[in-house]
Formats: structure tokens, C-alpha cells, sequence
């Protein structure tokens, strides 16, 4: 289950589209709004206290201009990417190899579900940083460990709810219809999984943002966090400021383009009745 | 891939203890020939967690940070559910809150709260709480909002006729309808304020198993790092084993389906 998704669907809209419609415009206004009134208050709060605490939005704007026209920002937040993938994808394997263990191996289940799972979920994040930089150095290596040992049981706990969750009907009668593990597995479990799968990449993706500067700004030597790092050595709050708004951007946008119209995609997919 | 038939209970318990025992075995190989500063012994390890446990110094780090934790979970819920109850109250607070603040909150990077946190409000118990709270608050949040809206709204309405106090009603009926909700926000907010939220420890504080972590690496004291890890690993399931999950259990509306 993804809690990171849940309150952020909107709701299947069983009004006529008129209402849909019109609720959508309430929105978009009072978004605008909303946003239109912080920029304000941010505004006149900056003028009274020193810009190291607090630089104004037009310097904060400025200086995300400067940025998008230099070439090492995009660098660096394609070195950041780079790594939230790498992470995603090894924890995704993993995760799925330890998730499916106990289906394949019975006798594993206490193993898996009893002892390794909460080991793994208990174990600080911040612990797997600083083991990976004594183990690895500071470089890309010890940023993917730690994200990656983060994000592993986020992807175990997402893919054993889902196994578990198997609709055993169905199962039952694809074992009237053919012999083949595989085939069945092939068109029924995977198709079935598909659901949770998501789930688990929508909260890795947003986990691992939230994580990786951190892996970066003290075990990497290169990314986004490392930007962070010297800006905020120099005192430098325009900065700082600049790189978290580039990132809130970012990662909002990823969850309104693709991870959103997927979620709608499958829920249409998956409607049940 | 259907749940195969359970195996005999005893072959699970063999296969679970038999794997730990290999691992732990193969830890106290694999150390044995590695110098101390790449990986330390499980018996140094255990020695070194004996101290964060005897040492008063040491334990006063571990009873810090377990403290700030709970702060910061205590007030996460505050806000969640204040928050959460003016999603209810008519759709601009709802969509300010659930379209603009919470993917705000959502997509902020830890390490931004606490290097903010310090500009802000320079080093001090405050300013660590302040930072866990923010991190573990969309966590919170969401399964606030997500409680609220499960509450049947007949019910609501049985409530209006029995009561005119929001707050008889809140404290009453919602409350109760929406605890399940917020037990297991509180859970998902403890670990995460453990595994990730411990980051404000390392900007803002002296003191800590955060703080302790990062000066055990700095003196490439590995038997300490482990010893730091495996305490948060002994405090957090503790706490989840004997109260949080036992709690959930508690207030599960039968179906229990929130994890």
C-alpha cells in the first residue's frame, strides 16, 4: 500500500461533468490564490529579517534563473536522477526477490516476514550512510547503498501486501486452465501484482528524493545534495532556496505527468464490477 | 503464485533461527581477517552496545534522541489533525491543504528542513524537533486526511442532532472514528522519524545518536556506528512490538486493513 498516493487521487467523479467541472475551476482559483497570498507574506517577511535567514522570492526567482541557463545544475541534477534510479532499481529487484521467496520456499516465510523485514525496516537510514561511507568512501557507490538499503523494504512490505492479496478465485482457475507454473505465473500473478508494482515505485520515487540529497551532502561527491553542501557552507540561503524549490518542482511535476495519469490508468485498468 | 501451504512451523523456525545464526556466523568470519575500522566483530559490536546502554554519557544520547522523537511525533499529530479537520470544514481549506500544502510538504527534501531549521532558528532542541516534525508531518497528514474522509457521513449527521458542540463531536464521535487512522500514521511517523529524520541531529544538535553516529564516523569507530544502528533497530521495535502495534490492534475497526 502506498500512503504516499492515497490522499492525493482525486475522487472518481460521479457528479455530472458540469460540477466536476466547475469544482475544477473552484480549484485552480483558489490554488492560484493561495499561492499568490504566500508569495506576498514571503515577500514582506523577507524585508524585515536579514536575507541570510530569509532572501526575498525575486532573489530566490533570480537566482533559479541563473540556474536554469548554466549547464551544471542539469549536470547535477542528472548525477541526483542517476542515482534515485540505480537505487529504485536495485531495491525493486531485491525487494521483489525477498517478497516472492517465501511463496516459492514455504518454509522461508518466518524468515522473510518474522525476521529479515522488520530488521530491515527498523534500521536507520542515517546508520546505512554512515556504514556505506566508512565501507565505500565518499562517491556514487555509498550514495546508492544507502538509498537503496532505504528504500528495500518499502519495496519487500509493497510486493507481500500485494502477494498476499492475490485474488485466489482467479489463481484457482488458472490452475484448470493450464499445468505451466510459468504461464500462470506470466499471466496471472504478474498481471495481478501490477497494482502493488506501481505502488512501490510511486513511494520509492518520493522516498528516495526526500533521502538522497542527504546520502549526497555527506557521502557523495556529486548531485544536487553536494550543490546543497557548498551553499550552505558559503552561507549562501539564495541558494539553498533556489535548489529545494528546483526540487519541489521536480518532483511535483513527475507525480502530475507520470505517476498520476498511470495510477488512473491502472485504477481504470483494475476497476473492479 | 498462490500462498503455497503453509510449511510445518518447526521447519519455519529452523529455517529463520538456522538463517540469523549463518549470518551472524559469517559476520564473525568475514571480521575476523578485516581490520576493525572496515568491519568490527559481532563481539565488539555487542561490547560497544553494552556501553551505549551502561555508559551514562552514552545512554544519555540514546534517551536525547528518543525523546525528540516522541516530541516530534506528538506534534506531527497535532497538526495533522488540525489540518486534517479543515480539509472537512469546506473546499478551499481542502484544497489548499490536500492540493497545494501536502505535496509541498510531500516532496520536501529532508536534509532542505534541516539546513533550513538551523538558519532559522540556530542549534537547540527545538530546532531538531521543529525539523523531525516537519519531515515526519506529511506522513501524518495523509493518513489524517485519509481518516476523516472514511467517516460515515450519516453518522456525522446522527452527531449534529445529538450535539451542538464541534468539540463534543469531535472529541466523541470523529475521534474515535478516525484513531485507526491515526495509529497507523503514528507508527509509519515513528519509523520514518528514526530511519530519516534522525538527519536533524546531524545539523542541529550536539548531542544525540544522529550526532554519535556521525562522530563514530568521523573517528572510523565502526564497532560504534554498528553499535548506534543496532540500538535504534533494539528502541524501534520495542516500542512498535509492545505499544504501537498492540494499540493498533486495539482500536481496529475489525477489518484492521490500514497496515
Amino acid at each position: 500500500m502506498s500512503f504516499a498516493d492515497a490522499a492525493q487521487r482525486t475522487p472518481r467523479a460521479a457528479a455530472p461533468d458540469r460540477a466536476a467541472a466547475r469544482r475544477r475551476t473552484t480549484e485552480t482559483v483558489v490554488s492560484v490564490l493561495f499561492w499568490a497570498a504566500a508569495l506576498g507574506v514571503w515577500h514582506l517577511y523577507s524585508l524585515t529579517v536579514p536575507a541570510y535567514q530569509l532572501p526575498g522570492p525575486a532573489a530566490v526567482f533570480a537566482r533559479m534563473a541563473d540556474f536554469a541557463t548554466e549547464a551544471d545544475l542539469a549536470l547535477q541534477l542528472g548525477i541526483s536522477l542517476g542515482h534515485v534510479a540505480a537505487a529504485m532499481a536495485i531495491a525493486f529487484v531485491v525487494g521483489s526477490a525477498l517478497a516472492v521467496l517465501p511463496s516459492a520456499l514455504p518454509a522461508t516465510r518466518r524468515l522473510v516476514d518474522g525476521r529479515l523485514t522488520p530488521f530491515l525496516n527498523a534500521f536507520s537510514g542515517i546508520g546505512w550512510l554512515f556504514l556505506a561511507i566508512l565501507w565505500f568512501g565518499i562517491n556514487s557507490t555509498t550514495v546508492i547503498f544507502a538509498v537503496t538499503m532505504i528504500l528495500t523494504p518499502f519495496a519487500i512490505i509493497n510486493l507481500r501486501t500485494g502477494l498476499s492479496e492475490l485474488d485466489r478465485d482467479l489463481l484457482e482457475l488458472g490452475e484448470s486452465l493450464t499445468r505451466s507454473r510459468l504461464r500462470r505465473f506470466l499471466r496471472l500473478t504478474l498481471p495481478m501484482l501490477a497494482p502493488y508494482a506501481f505502488a512501490t515505485l510511486r513511494t520509492s520515487f518520493g522516498v528516495a528524493w526526500k533521502v538522497v540529497l542527504t546520502a549526497e551532502l555527506f557521502g557523495g561527491s556529486g548531485g544536487i545534495g553536494y550543490l546543497l553542501n557548498t551553499a550552505r557552507q558559503e552561507f549562501d540561503t539564495e541558494t539553498i532556496f533556489a535548489v529545494i524549490l528546483f526540487i519541489l518542482l521536480f518532483v511535483a511535476l513527475a507525480e502530475l505527468v507520470a505517476f498520476r495519469p498511470a495510477q488512473r490508468a491502472l485504477d481504470r485498468r483494475y476497476a473492479r464490477g | 503464485m498462490a500462498e503455497a501451504p503453509r510449511a510445518r512451523p518447526l521447519a519455519e523456525r529452523a529455517v529463520a533461527e538456522g538463517a540469523i545464526l549463518l549470518m551472524l556466523l559469517g559476520w564473525w568470519l568475514t571480521a575476523k581477517d578485516l581490520p576493525d575500522f572496515v568491519l568490527p566483530g559481532p563481539l565488539d559490536v555487542a561490547a560497544a552496545m553494552g556501553a551505549l546502554a551502561v555508559d551514562p554519557d552514552l545512554a544519555g544520547h540514546v534517551a536525547i534522541s528518543f525523546l525528540r522523537v516522541l516530541g516530534a511525533v506528538a506534534a506531527a499529530l497535532v497538526v495533522a489533525v488540525a489540518l486534517a479537520a479543515l480539509v472537512r470544514s469546506g473546499p478551499v481549506a481542502a484544497t489548499i491543504v490536500e492540493r497545494n500544502l501536502l505535496v509541498v510538504l510531500n516532496s520536501f527534501p529532508s536534509v532542505g528542513w534541516a539546513i533550513l531549521g538551523v538558519i532559522w532558528f540556530s542549534v537547540s532542541n527545538g530546532t531538531v524537533i521543529f525539523i523531525e516534525t516537519m519531515i515526519v508531518l506529511p506522513f501524518m497528514l495523509i493518513n489524517a486526511i485519509e481518516g476523516f474522509r472514511q467517516i460515515d457521513p450519516e453518522l456525522d449527521e446522527m452527531g449534529r442532532s445529538l450535539s451542538r458542540s464541534r468539540w463534543r463531536r469531535f472529541a466523541k464521535l470523529q475521534l474515535p472514528l478516525i484513531l485507526p487512522f491515526l495509529i497507523a500514521g503514528v507508527r509509519i511517523s515513528y519509523g520514518i522519524a528514526w530511519k530519516i529524520a534522525l538527519v536533524a541531529e546531524l545539523f542541529g544538535a550536539s548531542s544525540g545518536l544522529g550526532w554519535l553516529l556521525q562522530q563514530a564516523q568521523t573517528r572510523a569507530d565502526a564497532a560504534t556506528v554498528f553499535a548506534a544502528c543496532l540500538v535504534i533497530v533494539v528502541i524501534f521495535a520495542l516500542v512498535d512490538g509492545l505499544l504501537l502495534r498492540p494499540l493498533a490492534r486495539r482500536w481496529s475497526i475489525n477489518t484492521g486493513g490500514q497496515s
